[in-house]
């Protein structure tokens, strides 16, 4: 449950990515100047903070859900993945408010926010829905037996916000640092993503197989940690 | 522990245990609840069940109530079992007793009309008055354990699992369900 406590806490919901984008744009005029690449860097930013943030607080919000939900556990018809699932389910909720806000603020201010693919983009953002997930659960599960899984994902998430093309494509990239950054799977899926969505971008980089690869294999674990330990989780 | 059987055999069986070992892992080795026990337990029969703390009385039933598994061997019973009443859990802390109670109710598969009267009911039952729509959280362990019992009550279960339940709760309350049953 997200809101219940407070309705400042709705505010900063959904405000929050908002603040975010601003500080970021802020940053980069003042460090680099205005519009030095052929896209609108406003928007760019904001599409990839959307999906990094969704991917972010889907992993974090199920990471404690088994302990969280404990209670609910007496019932015997509620099964563990059922917390993930749900706590998922809501971020992706979230997640679309939140594009819905980003939409008419950027119509209020007159942005250029004509897409070139819907249908990729469409589906980069629902793959990544799955693999958030699919790591997720194995995040959740090893979270409950072994104890500083939380803290080591708190610190890779930091190293993500930099090392996942949020605020420059991969194309930017020298040939090496190229080659370093397309073996982290969330970088394929921010291109993915953005790469579909202006016109100036490609998704040349994005390497289908390879996500497919870290999705299955997530998925597969994920599930087969979950079926072995299942019961010890129930009864935790 | 010790089990006392009554040693009707002709009777119903309600609850059946069959070679069922449970234990915990520790860090003193393995310490055990059940070590491969099979008994059958006859409907409309008391049958008394004696140990220490932690001898394993509430982790039996819990496992009646199939959220704690035997590691090895089999529980059956052809009758429904409630969850079991305990003094913590079954509620979500930041929701209200009148939506933890629409949850419960969903779980079970209750349409929309029963839902409301079930509402109605319970909020008869537990007597909370204004905290019936307050979180949970600010409820004291009896009110809690009030409303548990009342949400019990609901469902047409053939067994309700009590762990404690009903050693809280003031006398006027323990009166209550008596007269309501």
């Amino acid at each position: 449950m997200r809101f219940s406590v407070s309705r400042i806490g709705l505010f900063w919901t959904f405000f929050q990515p908002f603040f975010q984008v601003l500080l970021f744009v802020l940053i980069k005029v003042f460090l680099f100047g205005r519009s030095s690449e052929n896209f609108d860097f406003a928007v760019f930013l904001a599409l990839n903070f959307t999906a990094f943030n969704m991917f972010k607080n889907i992993i974090n919000k199920s990471m404690g859900a088994f302990t969280a939900n404990r209670g609910l556990f007496v019932y015997k018809q509620v099964k563990p993945i059922d917390t993930v699932i749900a706590r998922s389910m809501v971020e992706v909720f979230i997640t679309g408010i939140i594009i819905l806000i980003f939409i008419m603020i950027g119509f209020y201010f007159q942005f250029d926010m004509h897409v070139k693919n819907l249908g990729m983009l469409s589906l980069g953002f629902i793959w990544l829905i799955i693999f958030s997930f699919s790591l997720a659960l194995c995040l959740a599960v090893a979270n409950t037996f072994v104890n500083s899984v939380s803290k080591v994902v708190g610190f890779l998430m930091y190293a993500l916000i930099f090392g996942s093309a949020l605020f420059y494509t991969v194309d930017m990239l020298s040939p090496e640092l190229q080659t370093i950054i397309l073996y982290n799977p969330l970088t394929h899926f921010m291109e993915m993503i953005h790469g579909s969505y202006f016109y100036t971008l490609d998704i040349k980089h994005v390497d289908s197989v390879y996500m497919m690869f870290w999705t299955i294999s997530l998925m597969f674990i994920g599930l087969w940690f979950y079926m072995k330990l299942e019961k010890k989780i129930v009864s935790l | 522990m010790v089990l006392y059987e009554t040693g009707k055999e002709d009777c119903i069986i309600m609850i059946k245990l069959k070679n069922v070992t449970k234990y915990f892992q520790t860090n003193n080795g393995k310490k055990y609840i059940l070590k491969d026990v099979s008994i059958n337990i006859p409907s409309h029969t008391n049958i008394g069940i004696l140990g220490r703390n932690g001898a394993g009385k509430s982790t039996l039933i819990r496992m009646l109530g199939q959220i704690e598994f035997p590691n090895s061997g089999k529980i059956t019973s052809p009758n429904t079992f409630s969850w079991p009443l305990g003094l913590s859990g079954g509620f979500v802390g930041n929701m209200t007793g009148k939506t933890n109670v629409k949850f419960v109710c969903r779980l079970y598969g209750k349409n929309n009309q029963e839902i409301k009267k079930i509402i109605q009911d319970i909020q008869e039952f537990s007597e909370l008055k204004e905290y019936f729509d307050m979180p949970i959280k600010t409820y004291s362990s009896g009110m809690k354990s009030r409303l548990n019992f009342g949400l019990s009550m609901a469902f047409d279960f053939d067994y309700l699992l009590i762990d404690e339940t009903l050693s809280v709760g003031d006398t006027r309350f323990k009166k209550n369900p008596k007269k309501h049953s």
